[in-house]
């Protein structure tokens, strides 16, 4: 029987701080052995992304932002670019995600923020 | 809305890859899986393992272009990038996305003239890569 579970929770959020929510993603689907997590923020100029967790790579994508992308005048885009949201497959409770990548919430505007995030997960129990 | 029961089914397959710039029409692969599951509607969530490749879904016609001009254009692989080696393919794997949710209508995607690629942005040859699909549906 499948069966429908939400999850919602805040995170405060410096500017350009990059949050490991993985952890909490992981522990989550273990309620549910094969099915889909949905990962979404509505919060302004953040962003859902998968990455490798390494600061020198946050700093790489700051740059390709707020230089390579502003001067070619998209400033706007970014977080759309990035994506508000993921949307992943559940096999056996745990996710398939690689060695490298991470699930990321991060903050690309220029104030901190409270960040919302929700979590709908839907499969079998 | 119909009373048949909901329900899911998954199923992963590997593809070996080239590149970086190697692009891989996964579609057919997931087209027989979905008759295989006889899968009539739905949402089929793919995803491909890792964080350098890339799934994109877009018209055949323009996939030369994009495989010589604009994955290039996209990331440039040199601008003193701090991540050693291979910044710009994880870049690249963030900004286009490593999975997508797309519509399932009579056991095939419901994707229009578009084809689903898996995008190889590392510099390998014969490179595993997994891919992961979960239908929910009728």
């Amino acid at each position: 029987m499948l069966d429908v579970k939400t999850y919602d929770f805040n995170v405060h959020l410096n500017p350009w701080q990059p949050i490991n929510i993985t952890p909490r993603i992981v522990d989550l689907v273990r309620s549910v052995r094969n099915g889909i997590v949905n990962v979404f923020t509505p919060s302004e100029d953040c962003a859902i992304i998968t990455i490798e967790y390494d600061p020198h790579l946050f700093n790489d994508l700051r740059k390709y932002l707020e230089e390579y992308l502003k001067v070619r005048g998209i400033r706007h885009l970014t977080s759309s670019i990035l994506g508000r949201c993921i949307t992943l497959p559940i096999v056996n409770s745990s996710l398939r995600l690689g060695a490298w990548q991470q699930i990321i919430l991060i903050n690309i505007g220029e104030d901190p923020k409270e960040a919302q995030i929700y979590v709908t997960i839907t499969g079998e129990g | 809305m119909s009373q048949l029961r909901v329900r899911v089914e998954e199923y992963d397959f590997i593809i070996k890859t080239y590149g970086p710039n190697g692009v891989f029409n996964i579609t057919p692969y997931i087209n027989e899986f979905l008759r295989e599951v006889n899968a009539s509607k739905g949402l089929l969530v793919v995803e491909c393992m890792g964080s350098t490749g890339a799934l994109l879904l877009i018209n055949p016609k323009y996939i030369n272009e994009i495989k010589e001009n604009e994955l290039w254009t996209l990331v440039p692989v040199n601008l003193d990038w701090q991540h050693e080696g291979n910044a710009y393919a994880h870049l690249r794997s963030t900004v286009l996305g490593t999975q997508i949710v797309l519509p399932v209508r009579n056991s095939s995607l419901a994707i229009g003239d578009n084809k689903l690629y898996f995008i190889e942005n590392q510099c390998y040859t014969f490179r595993e890569r997994h891919i992961y699909l979960m239908y929910m549906g009728y």
